[in-house]
């Protein structure tokens, strides 16, 4: 039994493999960007409701910027391609449509290297546009083609912008390196504004909650830097100043908790910025504990909140850009591990840093992030409550389906040929041919709507301030609301389980040790109840793999009339948003449930029956 | 009983009619074809003829070869081989009975003419200039001066359209018949027999242009994944080993996913389209008839012919199309009708969800999701739920039919 059972779970390792690469392949369908469908539409870079910024991290969060199998990037070149993209991003916006033109005009080399990189860009009908709008022939003093031309260039400089990000760190080496033999100042304004886009968050200015010790190196090294920049500015610190400054700092150390804390920086403690450098010295000092750290680090960040600069424009002056290009490469030096990765890890990363591979980790780990709609709940907290609705109601109407339809099996197979049997059998095949949802249309129709049947409640599954009921109540109510939902479910379905049953009665009693048994003179009811239905219920048991993933997955459609939250409803409505983290979630969760309940079934069907032993299942398998 | 020259098919076929209940409801599904084929002879607010001040107009005709939806372009030009097809069909059926063709095979050429007819009408029609214009694409002719006794049409029986907004009469009951003082259409003297819809829309022209939908999704649906299970389950019983393997792996990786739970996810990110709908449930519903097939074909490579064919010098795919398949096609056939009855279930529950064909498309799914939030009009939930209920009724009868027929140990 166990060489068995091992068997099938490492046939299930293949399986859940493929039931991977569906889902991802499922996703994948889904039109445009998840995210960016939420928000503003595709194309759009303008968020609604999030920055660009707030976009970028959840993007990242969720892989989406990575390539789907296979990560060439860390191999791949990426030098001409980010010069191109600089040189683009460095022309103010409003001399872009005239540089486009330029370009069209131009055959030299480097103009061509220039084209080939937009037209890889996928930007929608490049082709045409440029033809019509930048083209020789285009007549520039047609309003028409000035307003095509000018669309045209912001929707290149998006999907530049767009290209840099999605390059992320890949990019930022070659940028920096170009950045260092960068000769004029306009394409150091291109290779900043790219490396802006490339790094999400380029510097760590407060610790994690609770802090990490190898976080502080970086959190050091960028307050330092800022108290470099700014000490002339700012000036010495009287001591007296520094004792009150210390016992403060004790104080809020010694805070009870977070919120004390709050409220005494707040409105106690009043600091001025030119303050800050004595916690900056506390931040850097070897004997500050990590706790003051964090605290020094926070209080740092409350005054100055952005502490280095890392964005250019055309109005900055050569020493701001000089500084700008100091900062990124503090960042670069702090941060180089990740992006000059050894040849191992990028040899790993080949196949673990891909859409995929990310997916598939999160998904055996059953960490399914949050839901992309605008509530941003955990997706398991969705699932579980969807779960405890929907879950009794299918569980009720799964049992009764198995105590309804086995009798009647039973009863046909016993009165084969009568008219009991006939008559029972063409009322199980008028019930399967109708749709549940049909029925359930029927039902509200005829019992909730009508003018004279208003029996049943309209949907849902309590009445408006059931809560207040007694427990009795409550409960009542609650029955009352899921007789027509669990009527739908039980009746519309158990006409294909009865029939099973009536089948696999028959093939029993036409057996000889029922002849026999009837032969030694058993009665009627102990034949059937102790030697035919017992045998009989042995086939019925396959059918059982299909209880667990019903009761789990609920019903979309008798959901969706009832209106019931439950699973059904849930996935309908992630569906209907696109909310590719719940979706994805449940197809994997169903997929995980039905393979368990056929593992389960199997087994149980050869504990069942004596006949079958676990080395025959595994040759027939 | 039995007689040693019966073929397999005769047997089935014979055991068939001992059914009554199957046996009847196959012929109670052609009226369905029927209705679908004729559809727009039904009902057509288009009239067969128009008299225009001296000009003579045939719009129902033009309007045949330019339809919004590609299922109603295949029916009809279904319904314009149709006569040539009959004239042809009895000319030729009585030349092959003199030469002695027995009877089901004259039927099957018969049948095979018409479908290959329909499909050189539609390559024709649709993508060759030979299409006549749309000349009266904006014409309304119900709402022309009807009271003008120089214009007159000749109507079908039904003087309705499928998809012709009517904003005088949302929502009526059956047999509402508009009061003459409000007549400003041609077509208002006739009552809406089953009542409108939101759109005014009459509900039995839905209905009867609905009948086209449902047995073109439940076909091709049907016929799309009876032909990639029947292919790939063979292909794993035959030549087993890797092959085999492979195959079975993914029938059980697609076999986890519950069905409708995978169609109303790919529907739902492809997008609402009638040939969306048909290929999503074309490639969930393989896996289902590749194991059934598998299983069948896996017993009757062992069998003593196969051997006999492969020493004659037949080739893999012969033994495999010619000897071994056709012996092992009974378990698909069967799933054919029980497949189709549940495609049309499924294609009008997509549409109750709102993820079926686009809106004002005629589907039965349409009309209930319509009337789902407004049970007031109960003629929107009671004739398309019979409509289903009847044709997934027939499907079904014609499945147990054949599954009866074709189970050697149910044989009388």
């Amino acid at each position: 039994m166990w060489s068995y059972l091992l068997r099938r779970l490492l046939l299930m390792v293949p399986t859940l493999f493929g039931v991977t690469l569906v889902s991802f392949a499922v996703m994948q369908m889904a039109p445009g960007d998840p995210l960016l469908l939420q928000s503003g539409g595709e194309g759009s870079l303008a968020q609604q409701g999030e920055t660009r910024e707030a976009y970028l991290v959840r993007r990242r969060d969720l892989k989406l910027d990575k390539p789907l199998f296979l990560n060439l990037r860390y191999f791949q070149d990426w030098t001409d391609q980010v010069a191109q993209a600089a040189w683009f991003l460095g022309v103010p916006r409003e001399q872009l449509p005239e540089e486009l033109v330029r370009l069209a005009r131009a055959s030299d080399a480097e103009s061509r290297a220039r084209l080939r990189f937009l037209r890889k860009l996928d930007i929608p009908q490049f082709d045409t546009r440029w033809q019509k709008f930048a083209g020789p022939e285009a007549d520039r003093s047609d309003p028409q083609v000035r307003a095509g031309l000018a669309a045209l260039a912001r929707a290149v400089s998006n999907h530049v912008q767009v290209f840099c990000e999605n390059l992320g760190d890949h990019g930022v080496p070659v940028a920096m390196q170009l950045l260092e033999q960068a000769k004029d100042s306009r394409q150091r304004l291109g290779l900043l504004r790219a490396l802006r886009y490339m790094v999400v968050e380029p510097f760590q200015f407060t610790f994690s909650r609770p802090p990490r010790p190898e976080e502080a190196p970086r959190v050091e090294a960028v307050w330092r830097r800022w108290w470099e920049l700014n000490r002339k500015r700012l000036g010495p610190l009287d001591p007296e100043r520094k004792a009150v400054l210390q016992r403060q700092l004790q104080q809020l150390l010694q805070a009870p908790d977070d919120n004390t804390r709050f409220n005494l920086l707040e409105q106690e403690f009043l600091f001025d910025v030119s303050e800050m450098g004595f916690f900056v010295q506390r931040l850097v000092s070897e004997e500050t504990s990590l706790e003051e750290k964090a605290l020094c680090a926070l209080i740092l960040k409350l005054y100055v909140p952005r502490p280095l600069k890392l964005e250019v424009n055309e109005k900055s002056t050569p020493e701001e850009i000089q500084q700008v290009i100091e900062n990124w490469r503090l960042h670069y030096q702090l941060y180089r591990q990740r992006y000059e990765p050894s040849l191992g890890r990028r040899l790993l990363y080949l196949f673990t840093d891909t859409q995929y591979a990310h997916m598939v980790y999160r998904l055996f780990t059953f960490d399914f992030g949050r839901s992309t709609l605008r509530t941003r709940e955990p997706v398991s907290e969705r699932i579980w409550n969807a779960f405890v609705v929907s879950a009794p109601l299918m569980a009720l109407s799964q049992v009764l389906i198995y105590l309804i339809s086995v009798p009647v099996g039973v009863i046909c197979a016993v009165k084969h040929n009568t008219w009991v049997d006939r008559t029972l059998s063409l009322v199980l095949f008028v019930l399967y041919s109708i749709p549940a949802y049909v029925a359930g249309m029927l039902l509200l129709l005829f019992f909730c709507y009508g003018d004279y049947l208003k029996w049943f409640p309209t949907g849902g599954l309590h009445s408006d301030g059931a809560e207040q009921l007694g427990t009795l109540a409550y409960w009542a109510d609650y029955a009352w609301h899921i007789v027509l939902p669990t009527l739908c479910l039980t009746l519309f379905s158990l006409a294909a389980l009865a029939m099973y049953s009536r089948t696999s009665m028959l093939e029993v009693l036409g057996q000889d040790y029922i002849r026999t048994a009837r032969a030694k003179g058993l009665s009627q009811r102990k034949v059937i109840l102790k030697h035919a239905l017992r045998n009989a219920l042995i086939p019925i048991i396959t059918l059982f793999s299909n209880t667990i993933p019903a009761v789990l997955g609920g019903s979309v459609l008798i959901e969706y009339l009832f209106n019931i939250p439950g699973m059904g409803r849930l996935t309908f409505e992630s569906i209907e948003n696109k909310d590719y983290p719940t979706l994805m979630a449940l197809v994997y969760i169903n997929a995980i449930v039905v393979m368990v309940s056929i593992l389960l079934s199997d087994i149980l069907y050869v504990l069942v029956d004596p006949r079958i032993s676990f080395q025959s299942r595994s040759q027939a398998a | 009983m039995s007689n040693p020259r019966d073929t397999y098919w005769s047997i089935v076929w014979r055991q068939f009619r001992k059914n009554r209940a199957a046996y009847w409801a196959m012929w109670a599904l052609w009226p369905l074809f029927l209705v679908s084929i004729f559809a727009p002879v039904l009902a057509s607010d288009r009239p067969f003829v128009y008299y225009d001040h001296g000009q003579w107009l045939f719009p129902w005709f033009r309007d045949l070869f330019h339809t919004e939806e590609p299922s109603d372009f295949f029916y009809n030009m279904a319904l314009v081989v149709f006569l040539p097809w009959a004239g042809a069909a009895w000319w030729l059926n009585r030349r092959w009975r003199r030469q002695g063709m027995n009877r089901p095979r004259r039927l099957l050429r018969i049948l095979g003419l018409y479908a290959a007819l329909t499909f050189a009408a539609v390559v024709l029609f649709a993508w060759t200039p030979l299409r006549p214009a749309n000349l009266y694409f904006e014409r309304q002719f119900v709402s022309e001066e009807f009271r003008d006794p120089q214009r007159w049409g000749v109507y079908a029986p039904i003087p309705f359209g499928p998809i012709t907004i009517d904003d005088k009469s949302f929502y009526r009951p059956p047999m509402y018949k508009k009061p003459p003082t409000e007549w400003t259409r041609a077509n208002d003297y006739f009552p809406h027999l089953l009542g409108t819809d939101g759109g005014g829309r009459d509900v039995l022209v839905r209905l009867i242009y609905g009948t086209r939908l449902a047995t073109t999704v439940g076909f091709v649906a049907v016929g799309l994944y009876l032909t990639i299970g029947v292919v790939v389950g063979a292909l794993a019983g035959y030549f087993g080993g890797k092959v085999d393997m492979l195959i079975s792996r993914l029938i059980e990786v697609m076999l986890v996913f519950p069905a409708f739970f995978l169609i109303l996810t790919l529907v739902g990110f492809l997008g609402q389209s009638i040939y969306i709908i048909m290929v999503v449930i074309g490639i969930t519903g393989w896996p289902t008839i590749a194991r059934l097939i598998r299983g069948e074909v896996l017993k009757q490579r062992n069998m003593e012919y196969v051997l006999a064919a492969l020493s004659q010098g037949a080739g893999h795919t012969r033994v495999l199309f010619r000897h071994v398949l056709p012996n092992a096609l009974s378990p698909a056939l069967v799933a054919a009708p029980f497949g189709i009855a549940s495609a049309i279930i499924v294609e009008a529950g997509l549409s109750l969800l709102g993820f079926g064909v686009r809106p004002p498309a005629p589907s039965w799914g349409a009309l209930l999701r319509e009337a789902h939030g407004n049970y007031e009009y109960w003629w929107l939930i009671v004739f398309p739920s019979l409509a289903v209920f009847f044709t997934v009724t027939l499907f079904n009868l014609v499945g147990n039919g054949l599954r009866d027929a074709m189970d050697p140990r149910l044989r009388r």
